[in-house]
């Protein structure tokens, strides 16, 4: 954290290692400090190399505007080149005209003490907008996620912690439920399994149908820890149980022609769809009401069912569906692992397994231990309405590691 | 039929105290849970009928009569008691069929073979059995049609080749008739055109008995009974031998021998549903063994996806229509044409 502005007062501190924040953030700006330089009242500036960066995208817009005015004509590739490079020209130039601003005002309060008071308050304004655009360059220049405009599928699933798991799976689909209903975004409930006492869930698949509610959410993915008294527990222990949050990226409409266009991009025998039948000769023989499919994706041993339908075809849709995400996760985080490979860069993201984060309720604590957030209020958080704080802070964490990877490519 | 273990009948009972009586039906606690929860949304609110609902259920009334209808396809089918009651099996093909004839599908890249791409006036539009030249309408024929299931199906998944096609549907029971007329009406939603003709006939009579039947068929299906009587106790489910039409269910070769001896000759294309392989050979054979048919007629089977052989089909290879390359992924050939 380089700065908090809460309640419109700006804290502003003199130190430059690790600011320490009121309201139970810990601070995890280790990595922001290494990228941005704090040198006069915590100004995120951006390293010079980054600035560098930032120029050579004015020089090519400079270029693809010469060939727009011939009347060369884009494709798609390059109309978004266009606009992305536009935007970091533009966000450059306001970054540095107000930095130009600032060390003026810097530059009049030594010579001329009198001034002091009113270049404070002038700079006080400043400084955020500066450092808003600092952050909207470092995001400009960072390369645009995968499936960043993309609706998403979450997966959830108890973990290790028998009934309360289910519990604590099902708290969590209602957070995430919680959290689409306050942001106004459609969504619905592709299939979930209740427990036999129905207070929790088996497995759930929930679709977020808001385009770009991937980019948003997918930092959920993870093990979710609890820790608290259930409602069972006699005793008056506390029980440590999870569950596994899965974020896939929805790659078409859940549709039966889309789903059949989809289908038909497979090869012959890479797709296995089996229904379960009870054996017999079923047809007239018989009449069934189960319509449960199961795919299996043969090349990559993806298998996925669905069954909550009495239609066998939209329990087929649903599979088709659910199965494209899983491909288009599993191939986007394989494409991930090469890059980092191809850096060699040691494995500091988190895989499926490891506790992202921890719902602590004795001390009504919430904390991601990936970038250290840690936030005291978990009704707010479960009801929804503090979610964002929490995503802000991962998001914005992981902003900083791939600043960081940017800093590094360039050395 | 196996009993049930007393450790799923109390955990059913331990979720809900009218969830065991499913279990009659349903073989394990996941089923009986999903049924019960299709019954709590299906059924009219209040704890009696739901209670009537499951102990129906418990005396084997299939869950679609209770209901009132099956999903089929993209279309919900009303049930009936006394009609049979549309099976997956059928859906299956059915879709599998609509899907071979559609528009850039399959065998019929992107349009007609022999006709207009993407829709042909007073023709058939993208593909359907594909324009039948000289702007006649592609005409299907369902025989034995029950609910009226399968050229609902069809008509719902072409329903952009509405006014080209010329649907007629028979059945010889009156139930089966009017249902079919009422699926028929309520799935058209107040459209004038792709009206399904429903009439009541006997099918083994063959066409000549019916002036409905068009001179040419371009698509014949059917899903015959095609259960032998013999085995009629040991191979069908309670719920289907006691519930279900018998005049739905029983029958062996009649309706294959039926076929060859008085449809073909109006028939461009058929699609049969059966029970056993025998069916599947009995035309098979018959087709190869006549002098004039064995140079015209392929034929082919296809299998459900549990594994089972599910239909025959055949079409002529004179034909006006390039059948062979609308059948082309829909099952396998057993038979080709003498040269
Ligand atoms: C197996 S059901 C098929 C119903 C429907 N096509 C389906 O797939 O669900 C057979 C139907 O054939 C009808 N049927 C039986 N014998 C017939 C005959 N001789 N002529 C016309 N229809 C007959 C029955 O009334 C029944 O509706």
């Amino acid at each position: 954290m380089w700065m908090i502005a809460r309640g419109g007062k700006l804290l502003i501190k003199r130190t430059r290692g690790v600011n320490c924040v009121p309201g139970g953030l810990v601070p995890h700006g280790r990595v922001f400090y290494s990228v941005l330089v704090g040198d006069e009242l915590n100004l995120k500036r951006l390293p010079n190399s980054l600035v560098t960066k930032a120029e050579s995208y004015s020089k090519e817009l400079t270029l693809l505007e010469e060939s727009l005015s011939r009347g060369e004509t884009f494709d798609e590739d390059k109309q978004i080149r266009y606009s992305r490079v536009s935007a970091v020209t533009d966000t450059l130039g306001h970054y540095r005209s107000i930095l130009g601003n600032i060390r003026e005002l810097n530059g009049m309060m030594a010579t001329d003490p009198a001034l002091k008071s009113e270049a404070e308050a002038e700079l006080r304004e400043l400084i955020p907008r500066f450092n808003g655009y600092a952050e909207r360059l470092l995001g400009e220049l960072l390369p645009p996620p995968a499936f960043s405009g993309k609706p998403c599928l979450m997966e959830l699933r108890p973990g290790v912690g028998g009934v309360e798991a289910m519990n604590f799976t099902q708290d969590l689909t209602n957070m995430y439920i919680n959290y689409a209903h306050k942001k106004r975004w459609k969504y619905h409930i592709l299939s979930q399994q209740s427990n036999e006492s129905g207070s929790g869930l088996i497995a759930a698949v929930l679709s977020i149908d808001e385009p770009g509610s991937y980019d948003r959410l997918r930092f959920e993915s993870g093990v979710h820890r609890v820790q608290r008294v259930p409602d069972t527990e006699t005793k008056g222990r506390t029980h440590t149980s999870t569950a596994a949050v899965v974020v896939l990226p929805q790659m078409g409409e859940e549709s039966a022609k889309e789903v059949d266009a989809y289908e038909r991009t497979f090869k012959p025998g890479e797709i296995r769809v089996d229904v379960k039948r009870a054996s017999g000769k079923g047809g007239q023989h018989v009449n069934t009401t189960d319509s449960a499919v199961r795919l299996t994706h043969i090349p990559s041993g993806i298998v996925v069912s669905m069954q909550d339908e009495r239609s066998q075809q939209k329990n087929r849709t649903k599979a088709f569906t659910l199965l494209r995400s899983r491909l288009a996760e599993k191939e986007r985080s394989e494409k991930e692992a090469r890059e980092r490979a191809a850096r060699r860069e040691q494995v500091t993201t988190t895989n499926r397994s490891d506790k992202i984060r921890t719902y602590n309720y004795p001390q009504n604590r919430l904390t991601d231990h990936r970038c250290g957030f840690t936030l005291h209020d978990i009704p707010g958080v479960l009801s929804g309405e503090r979610l964002d704080e929490v995503i802000n802070a991962m998001t914005q964490f992981n902003t900083a590691e791939q600043a960081k990877r940017l800093l590094n490519d360039d050395s | 039929m196996p009993r049930i273990p007393c450790r799923v009948v109390r955990r059913c009972a331990a979720v809900h105290p009218l969830l065991p009586l499913l279990l009659a039906e349903c073989r394990t606690f996941d089923e009986a849970r999903r049924e019960f929860q299709w019954l709590v949304d299906g059924v009219p609110p209040g704890r009696r009928r739901l209670a009537r609902a499951c102990l129906a259920r418990h005396r084997h009334v299939p869950l679609q009569y209770i209901l009132g209808s099956q999903p089929f396809g993209p279309v919900e089918i009303r049930c009936r008691r006394s009609v049979l009651i549309p099976r997956w099996e059928t859906e299956e093909w059915a879709s599998a069929l609509a899907g071979r004839v559609g528009p850039g599908r399959g065998g019929v890249p992107g349009g007609v073979p022999g006709g207009v791409p993407g829709g042909v006036p007073g023709g058939v539009p993208g593909g359907v059995p594909g324009g039948v030249p000289g702007g006649v309408p592609l005409r299907a024929v369902d025989l034995c049609t029950g609910t009226g299931c399968v050229p609902i199906l069809l008509r719902a998944e072409w329903a952009w080749a509405a006014a080209a096609v010329e649907w007629l549907a028979v059945d010889c029971a009156p139930a089966a008739v009017a249902l079919a007329a009422a699926n028929e009406r309520r799935t058209r939603a107040g459209r004038s055109v792709g009206e399904i003709r429903v009439v009541s006939g006997d099918v083994l009579q063959g066409p000549a008995d019916c002036s409905a039947v068009p001179p040419r068929i371009h698509l014949l299906t059917c899903n015959p009974p095609y259960i032998p009587a013999e085995r009629f106790l040991a191979d069908v489910s309670v719920s289907v031998r006691v519930y279900e039409p018998r005049l739905a269910l029983v029958g062996e070769l009649h309706f294959y021998r039926n076929l060859v001896e008085k449809w073909l000759d109006r028939t461009d294309s058929f699609v049969y549903e059966l029970g056993e392989f025998k069916q599947a050979k009995y035309v098979r054979d018959c087709i190869a063994a006549d002098g004039r048919l064995n140079k015209m007629w392929s034929v082919g089977v296809k299998f459900d996806s549990a594994g089972k052989i599910r239909c025959v089909y055949g079409y002529r290879n004179d034909a006006t229509l390039d059948y062979k390359s609308i059948y082309q992924e829909f099952g396998n050939l057993i038979y080709t044409p003498r040269l």
